[in-house]
C-alpha cells in the first residue's frame, strides 16, 4: 500500500508538470504546425524570471509567479512576432523553424549562463510541511504542484472548449482557410497560442524548479518528454496530450521504482517506440496538420 | 437588376510562379445569380478564392459596393459581407455541428443574431437540427455539404459564393441543395455558383461566365450557352 501511494504521488507530480509543458507544445503544433525546440528554454526563462523577481525585487510568491508567467507569455509573443511570423509563409517553414528555435534555445541558455552562472540555485518557493497517508509522508509541495496543474489544465480546457477565443484556436488548428473564411484573424490566433504556450511553459518550469534546482538547461529533459507525450497523444491533440501526460508520469514513476532511475527512461522510450509503431499518428491524433 | 455590387477588374492571380487567373473582368449587380462554368482546372475555384481573399491578386482590383477589398485579408473580406463555401466543404471535423454553425457567427455582427440565424439555417436544413451534437467528422457527404453551406449562411453575408454545390452528391441531395440556392435567390441575395454541370444553372443563373485557361471566353444566358453546340463541345464536353 505504501509503495502504491509513493508511486502515485511521485507519478502524478511528474504528470502535472509534463501535462502543462506538453499542452503548450501541442497547442503550437496544432495551430501553427511548428515544433518549438525553444519550449525548454521557455521553461528555464520562466523559472529564472520568477527567481529574479523574488530574490532581487523581494516580491512575494503570489506576485512573483503571475509576473513570471506574464513575462514568459510576452517572450512567446515576441518569438512569434520576430521569428515565426517572418518564416511562416515559406514552404520550408516546418524545417526552418526547427533550426531557428534550436538557435533560440541555445541563445537563451547561454544568456542565462552569462547572467546567473551554472550554480544550481534553489527556487525560493517552498511550501513547508506535509501530511501522512498510510505512514507515507506526502509534502504539500507535491500536492500544490498537482493541484495547480489540474486547475490550469482545466482552465485551458475551458478556454478551448467554451470560449470564442478557444473555438478560434481549435478552428485554426483544424483548417486555417476555413477559419479565415469565418472571419477568424488567424495571425492573432497564432500570437495568442504562442503567448499561452509561453505562460504554460513558465508554470511548468517554476514547478520543476521547486522540486529540483535552477539551471540554464533545466528545460531540456522536460521538453524531450513533452515532445514524446505530444507525439504519443497525436500531434496537435491537446486533450490527448493531457491524458498521455498523466499516463507517462505514472509509468515513469512505476519504472523508476521497479527498474531504478537509470533504466526507467530508456525502458519507457522502448514502450513509446512500440506505441508509435502500433499507432503512428498517436492515440488521439489525426493524420495531418494543414498549414497553407 | 440592381446597382453594381461586385466588380472584378482585370484581375490576375495564381499559386507560386503559376498564373491561374489571367485578366478577368466581371461586373455583378446586386441580387444577381452568376454561374462560373468551364473545364476543370481552368480557374473557377481560384477566382472564388481571389474574391474571398484566400489568394492575393498580382494585378487588377476587386470592389464590393465600391470599396476595394482586394487588399484585405480573408478574415476582413468576410467582415464586409462575403461568404465563401469552398469546394470540399472544409467543415471543422472535431467540432460538433452546432459548434461549426456557431463558427459561422464568429464575427460580432453575426454573433448578435446567432440564435435567429441558427433557426434560419435549421429551417433550411432540418437534418442539421437533428445532428447538433454530432461531430462533423461523422457526417455523410450530403450532411457535410449542408453544414458547409449552413455555416456560410451564419455569417449573414450579402454575397454568397458556393463552389461545386452538387459535386459527389446523390441526385436527391443535389435537388435539396439547389432548392436552398433557389430560396436564397428569392431572398434577393447575390450569388456566385461554380458548377461543373451547366444544366443545373441554366434556369437559375442570370448570367453565366465560361472560364478557360484563366480567361472569361464567353458570357451570357444559360439558354444561349446550352444551344451553342460549338461552345458546349469545345469547353463543356457536351
Amino acid at each position: 500500500m505504501e509503495t502504491v501511494i509513493l508511486v502515485l504521488v511521485s507519478g502524478l507530480t511528474l504528470s502535472g508538470m509534463y501535462a502543462l509543458s506538453a499542452i503548450g507544445l501541442s497547442l503550437t503544433w496544432g495551430a501553427l504546425g511548428m515544433l518549438n525546440m525553444a519550449h525548454g528554454a521557455f521553461l528555464a526563462v520562466g523559472s529564472y524570471v520568477c527567481f529574479t523577481i523574488i530574490t532581487q525585487l523581494g516580491a512575494p510568491m503570489w506576485l512573483a509567479i503571475p509576473m513570471a508567467v506574464i513575462i514568459s507569455g510576452l517572450v512567446g509573443l515576441l518569438v512569434y512576432l520576430l521569428i515565426v511570423r517572418q518564416m511562416f509563409r515559406h514552404p520550408a517553414f516546418e524545417t526552418n523553424i526547427i533550426i531557428a528555435t534550436i538557435g533560440l534555445a541555445i541563445l537563451s541558455e547561454n544568456t542565462i549562463l552569462n547572467f546567473f552562472g551554472a550554480y544550481p540555485f534553489r527556487q525560493p518557493l517552498v511550501i513547508e510541511g506535509g501530511f501522512r497517508l498510510s505512514g507515507i509522508f506526502i509534502p504539500y509541495q507535491n500536492i500544490a504542484i498537482l493541484a495547480s496543474s489540474v486547475v490550469l489544465v482545466g482552465l485551458v480546457g475551458i478556454l478551448l472548449g467554451k470560449t470564442r477565443t478557444g473555438r478560434a484556436i481549435r478552428a485554426t488548428s483544424m483548417n486555417k482557410d476555413a477559419a479565415l473564411l469565418m472571419g477568424v484573424p488567424v495571425g492573432q490566433v497564432y500570437a495568442q497560442v504562442m503567448a499561452v504556450s509561453g505562460c504554460l511553459a513558465a508554470v511548468s518550469g517554476i514547478m520543476l524548479s521547486t522540486i529540483t534546482t535552477l539551471s540554464p538547461t533545466m528545460g531540456d529533459a522536460p521538453m524531450v518528454k513533452a515532445f514524446i507525450i505530444v507525439a504519443v497523444a497525436g500531434l496537435g491533440n491537446v486533450y490527448g496530450a493531457f491524458f498521455i501526460a498523466i499516463g507517462f508520469g505514472l509509468l515513469e514513476a512505476i519504472f523508476q521504482f521497479t527498474f531504478g532511475v537509470r533504466l526507467a527512461f530508456p525502458l519507457l522510450l522502448l514502450l513509446v517506440i512500440a506505441s508509435l509503431i502500433w499507432r503512428p499518428n498517436g492515440f488521439f491524433g489525426s493524420a495531418t496538420i494543414l498549414r497553407n | 437588376m440592381g446597382e453594381s455590387f461586385l466588380t472584378l477588374k482585370n484581375i490576375c492571380c495564381g499559386y507560386n510562379s503559376v498564373d491561374v487567373i489571367k485578366g478577368v473582368s466581371i461586373d455583378i449587380p446586386r441580387g444577381a445569380v452568376v454561374g462560373l462554368v468551364g473545364p476543370n482546372g481552368h480557374g473557377k475555384t481560384t477566382l472564388l478564392r481571389a474574391i474571398s481573399g484566400l489568394v492575393r491578386l498580382r494585378s487588377g482590383s476587386i470592389k464590393l459596393r465600391g470599396e476595394t477589398i482586394s487588399e484585405l485579408s480573408a478574415d476582413r473580406v468576410v467582415a464586409r459581407g462575403v461568404a465563401h463555401m469552398p469546394q470540399g466543404d472544409l467543415v471543422f471535423p472535431q467540432m460538433s455541428v452546432r459548434e461549426n454553425l456557431l463558427m459561422g457567427a464568429y464575427l460580432p455582427a453575426a454573433r448578435a443574431d446567432s440564435a435567429k440565424q441558427l433557426e434560419y439555417v435549421h429551417n433550411l436544413f432540418p437534418k442539421l437540427s437533428e445532428r447538433t451534437e454530432q461531430l462533423a467528422s461523422g457526417l455523410s457527404g450530403g450532411e457535410r455539404r449542408m453544414l458547409g453551406i449552413g455555416r456560410g449562411l451564419m455569417t449573414k453575408s450579402e454575397l454568397i459564393m458556393i463552389d461545386e454545390p452538387s459535386l459527389g452528391l446523390a441526385p436527391l441531395m443535389i435537388e435539396h441543395i439547389y432548392d436552398v440556392i433557389r430560396a436564397l435567390k428569392a431572398e434577393g441575395r447575390t450569388l456566385i455558383v461554380v458548377e461543373e454541370n451547366v444544366s443545373r444553372l441554366t434556369d437559375l443563373a442570370d448570367e453565366l461566365h465560361l472560364l478557360d485557361d484563366g480567361h472569361v471566353v464567353w458570357s451570357g444566358g444559360g439558354a444561349d450557352l446550352m444551344s451553342d453546340d460549338v461552345l458546349m463541345k469545345t469547353y463543356l464536353g457536351g
